[in-house]
């Protein structure tokens, strides 16, 4: 019986090859497109799965509640917070404290000064560091390293820095930037396997905390609480209730600052993250660390489920069309005694073999374009998803739903004919599931419609942001960061200004700038303390900013509302506020009638002498923030504003300069409208991938669609016959064939188009300056695919009315 | 064997009840070789469908061995065609997609019959119709007779007691259809019960009854006598 099934399958798909092709190629395509998901998935559910203690650790994040508004969430704490909680509650095993190098470090082997490079991926930790988390040691003992004096570093940085020699027993220097150099000497006491693409934290090197804090401002225990540079994560005791933590940990919180805060009418509260859950949760955006997006993993989730849906659909479509040809078959085997069971076994084992070949060939393309799809992605995935256990487990279970789902209802379907009806007569002709499959088709045209607007929406707001006025002007600005490494007896701001002098010398060199930050790097600093200094503490307000030198304005096109910054002195007389310049928003924000009105006035960080009209510091993701520019002479970043003629030999220039002037540290050099588009790197992968995934389920229901209109103008070929020799017009024959798919696609497009809208509308929610959706993106989005439509079907059209009606007609 | 008692088969339009049979009585006995004629639309091919299981959708009552086959449910019904009944068709309706000898072996298979005698079955019935050098060739390499030859031997495989011919010959030449009537006579003569539905008069005469079948009503009923 199996044998006798098999063959039937195996001769039917041979003998409409077509058919065949577009059904197993259209499954096989929707099934890659779900393992390429499911692979890129698994890949960003895996995050932080590999620690041992992975499901104890959490991360403490608080939110500010001011005046009873909006909490602010910090994911950040303050350096006192780690030990307060593991010292007040016996729930803490143990915790530990990660300080980024906010911005980058200069990191040089001591014994050989060739040997420096500019490094971001610089933490400062707490000893508890390997016990917390599992990096495996290559060297060194895991008790020992990260003691004072010590340093660690991965298995590739020791490569660089000491080449094949054993790193043990060296020493490095790490000079950083924090509000001023900052200097490290450590002696490599261990080294680390490389971080594992799936992690969160991402580091290089590791620097013990104890370093950090020789600084003096570590002496204050007052910083303690109120610099949120820490990144604390906490292990509980494996039986503990998060609940019961959070309710802890806000009441020591909150204890601590009481004084603090009833000044300022605030509350704190404290929450814990499963440390798993911290990549892909949007809300929790730490410094440095590997970011995902839920919000992007259940998109394409939904997005490889509807590609796969299609592609059933196509072959649900083409089965029931294919069926008509079949009843025959059906009738026979009844009526030499098959019973209906019997056949609908026989149909689903057909659909199985389908499948099956279908998922050879999905594993077969999936295999094939995953080096495509990772470049389009940005994304480094292997296939070892067919590796796990778990895989196993769910992929038996969906071969069984897609062959149930695309087999069930052409089986009951052919399953009832009656072979009295199909074998009366000469040719057994049968009609049904019209219905069905105009419906499958609209559906599969509406999912089509709703991702072509998408597809029109996402590229558009990418390209709006992209081209968005910012306010300031990034072109031709090259940015190099100013020495770190400074020797003794040199003043920093005085070696800078020379540097600066001699720079601006060079012709094609146009304004030179120094600050803390640049545009889109984001902000040197962040408070929560900004009022006016005769507000009270209860009004205050969150701002960010950086410190500039006065030619910053002007190099960058800022636009001063008010005030001005020529001939301003960076001294201020001992006792007088500092000097700041606010954006037009933060003057709003502190209850200024107009802009100018700030001006003159005194804040808590200093005295307005300017205020800005408003620009984008950060992408258009973000909205504008009360911004305030400090005036300082010592800044880490140098701004170089260029001609664009000899470009190479101008860089070149500078960097000889910037080799003799600051001996030792490396040149690095970046342009700002570059570092800029980086922001909208994510966005732009998303339109990419929208694009693949929407021509692929375009392509798949237009793969869906020919089959259809193959089979259609088949059965009609005697009915197109009779009209030629009745004197139709070839071009009257293929609007009657189209006309009717022309109809399938309206009715798609009246279903799409408010689905389009309100999920495009949720998404654009994302983004703080958005486009409006236009009724011309919908038309648009619809006559392409009436076009597409149209274009699949009228080939087979055109073939069927200019067939001689003679051989149609011929008596059968 | 099979008895049928005022049997009536009408389809409803909307003004009024069209009658395809009216008031068919009949009795068959085993070993008869039973001939319907009559002009197209008369009811013959409804008649055979009714006898053979095939529609359930009439008025009236039918016996087969003294079992009242009306009353019985769909599975016993569905039981009791496979075991006794076989189907020709005009159009012969082999499956395209199978060779001969897996068009053969198609009822065998419903029939849960063991491989090793599947085999000795389809060999005999091969051997028998002289197609042993074609069994692996498919429906289309045939002609016409050949195919119906085939029909035939797929309708005999499962061994069944009636055998019922919707125009077996209307499509095929007078050669072939000597030659497939002369089959039917021997396949009488070895005992099994055949009822054909033709146009043919020729065809009447290898039979030993003839049912004349005019407007649904069986008209005339008479023995022929060789």
């Amino acid at each position: 019986m199996w044998k006798n099934y098999i063959k039937i399958a195996w001769r039917n798909l041979w003998k409409n090859p077509i058919y065949s092709m577009i059904n197993i190629g259209g499954l096989g395509i929707g099934i890659a497109c779900c393992l390429l998901i499911f692979q890129y998935v698994a890949f960003e559910f895996s995050f932080d799965e590999f620690h041992e203690n992975a499901s104890d650790i959490y991360h403490v994040s608080w939110s500010r509640v001011q005046n009873e508004g909006e909490p602010s969430v910090n994911t950040a704490t303050g350096w006192q917070v780690g030990p307060a909680l593991a010292e007040e509650t016996p729930d803490v095993r143990r915790y530990v404290r990660i300080h980024p190098e906010y911005g980058s470090a200069v990191v040089s082997n001591s014994d050989h000064p060739v040997k420096t490079f500019e490094e971001e991926k610089v933490y400062y930790v707490d000893s508890t560091f390997f016990q917390l988390f599992t990096f495996p040691l290559v060297y060194g003992d895991a008790s020992r390293v990260l003691e004072p004096g010590t340093l660690v570093l991965s298995q590739s940085a020791a490569k660089k820095y000491f080449g094949e020699e054993d790193p043990i027993g060296h020493s490095l220097d790490v000079t950083g930037w924090f509000g001023g150099e900052f200097h490290y000497h450590g002696v490599v006491n261990g080294v680390f396997k490389d971080v594992p693409t799936n992690s969160q934290l991402q580091f290089e090197f590791l620097v013990p905390m104890s370093g950090l804090f020789q600084q003096s401002e570590y002496n204050d225990p007052s910083t303690g609480w109120g610099w949120n540079n820490f990144i604390t994560y906490v292990q509980l005791r494996p039986d503990t209730d998060p609940v019961e933590v959070d309710r802890k940990f806000t009441e020591i919180y909150m204890r601590h600052r009481q004084e603090n805060f009833q000044r300022s009418n605030v509350r704190a509260y404290v929450t814990t993250s499963p440390f798993r859950d911290v990549y892909l949760n949007e809300d929790l955006a730490l410094y440095s660390f590997a970011k995902g997006s839920s919000r992007a993993v259940y998109f394409f989730i939904i997005i490889g489920l509807i590609t796969l849906l299609i592609a059933l659909f196509n072959y649900i479509n083409l089965s029931i069309a294919g069926a008509l040809g079949r009843a025959r078959e059906v009738g026979v085997r009844k009526a030499v005694g098959a019973q209906k069971f019997q056949l609908i076994f026989q149909f689903i084992s057909e659909s199985a073999l389908t499948v099956f070949i279908s998922t050879v060939l999905g594993f077969a393309i999936a295999g094939f374009v995953l080096t495509t799809v990772n470049s389009l992605a940005d994304v480094g995935l292997t296939f070892w998803l067919w590796k796990s256990s778990g895989f196993w487990f769910v992929f038996p279970f969906l071969f069984f739903v897609i062959i149930l789902i695309s087999g069930l209802y052409p089986a009951l379907m052919l399953s009832s004919f009656r072979s009295m009806d199909v074998l009366k007569g000469n040719k057994g002709t049968f009609k049904g599931g019209s219905r069905m499959r105009e419906g499958l088709i609209v559906f599969q045209f509406a999912i089509s419609i709703v991702l072509l607007v998408g597809t029109i929406v996402v590229y558009k707001q990418v390209n709006y942001m992209q081209h968005m006025d910012l306010g300031m002007n990034l072109e031709q600005v090259m940015t190099v960061p100013g020495p770190k490494l400074i020797p003794d007896g040199v003043d920093r701001t005085n070696a800078v200004e020379t540097f600066t002098q001699r720079l601006s010398s060079l012709s094609p060199v146009g304004e030179i700038a120094t600050s803390g930050s640049i545009p889109g790097k984001g902000f040197a600093f962040g408070t929560n303390g900004f009022r006016k200094a005769s507000a009270d503490q209860s009004e205050e307000i969150a701002a960010s900013g950086t410190s500039i030198d006065t030619s910053f304005i002007n190099l960058y096109g800022l636009e001063l509302v008010a005030g001005d910054i020529k001939n301003r002195s960076y001294l201020v007389p001992e006792g007088e506020p500092s000097h700041i310049l606010i954006n037009e928003t933060a003057a709003y924000s502190l209850g200024f009638d107009k802009p100018k009105d700030a001006l003159g006035e005194e804040l808590s960080h200093g005295l307005v002498i300017g205020v800005l009209k408003d620009f984008n510091w950060s992408s258009a993701h973000h909205a504008r923030e009360n911004t305030i520019f400090y005036l300082s002479p010592n800044n880490p970043y140098i701004s170089i504003k260029l001609g664009t003629e000899n470009l190479p030999e101008t860089i070149s220039a500078i960097e000889a300069l910037y080799k003799q002037h600051f001996p030792g540290n490396p040149f690095q050099y970046a342009f700002v409208d570059e570092q800029f588009d980086q922001l909208y790197k994510n966005d732009h992968r998303f339109a990419r991938l929208f694009v693949v995934f929407t021509s692929l389920a375009i392509f798949i229901a237009c793969l869906g669609l020919l089959g259809l209109a193959t089979y259609t103008t088949r059965q009609r070929t005697k009915e197109i016959g009779v009209r030629k020799v009745l004197g139709a017009s070839v071009s009257g024959i293929v609007a009657l064939l189209s006309k009717e798919f022309v109809r399938l696609i309206l009715l798609a497009i009246l279903i799409a188009s408010p689905i389009a809208w309100y999920v495009m509308n949720r998404w654009l929610q994302n983004y703080a300056y958005q486009i409006e959706l236009k009724w011309w993106m919908f038309v648009g989005a619809g006559m392409a695919a009436i076009v597409i439509a149209l274009l699949t079907v009228s080939s087979q059209a055109v073939k069927a009315a200019l067939m001689n009606p003679v051989n149609s007609l011929r008596s059968e | 064997m099979i008895k049928l008692s005022n049997i009536d088969k009408y389809v409803d339009s909307k003004f009024q009840r069209v009658f395809i049979l009216k008031g068919i009585d009949l009795e068959i006995e085993q070993g008869e070789f039973v001939t319907l004629m009559g002009p197209s639309g008369a009811g013959k091919s409804t008649l055979l469908n009714i006898i053979g299981l095939l529609d359930d959708d009439y008025v009236g009552d039918y016996e087969f061995e003294g079992e009242m086959v009306n009353k019985m449910k769909e599975k016993q019904r569905h039981a009791l065609h496979k075991k006794e009944f076989g189907n020709i068709f005009q159009a012969y309706h082999l499956i395209d997609e199978l060779t001969v000898y897996e068009n053969i072996e198609t009822p065998l298979l419903y029939r849960s019959v063991s491989s090793s005698e599947r085999k000795s079955i389809v060999a005999e019935l091969l051997d028998r119709f002289n197609m042993v050098a074609k069994k692996d060739l498919f429906p289309a390499q045939l002609s016409g007779g050949q195919q119906q030859l085939v029909g035939i031997a797929r309708a005999i495989a499962g061994k069944p007691r009636v055998l019922l011919a919707d125009e077996p010959t209307g499509n095929l030449h007078s050669n072939q259809a000597k030659q497939i009537m002369e089959v039917f006579a021997e396949l009488n003569r070895e005992g099994t019960t055949i009822i054909q539905a033709t146009h043919a008069e020729e065809n009447a005469a290898y039979g030993n009854r003839l049912l004349e079948i005019v407007d649904g009503k069986i008209e005339e009923d008479k023995i022929l006598i060789k």
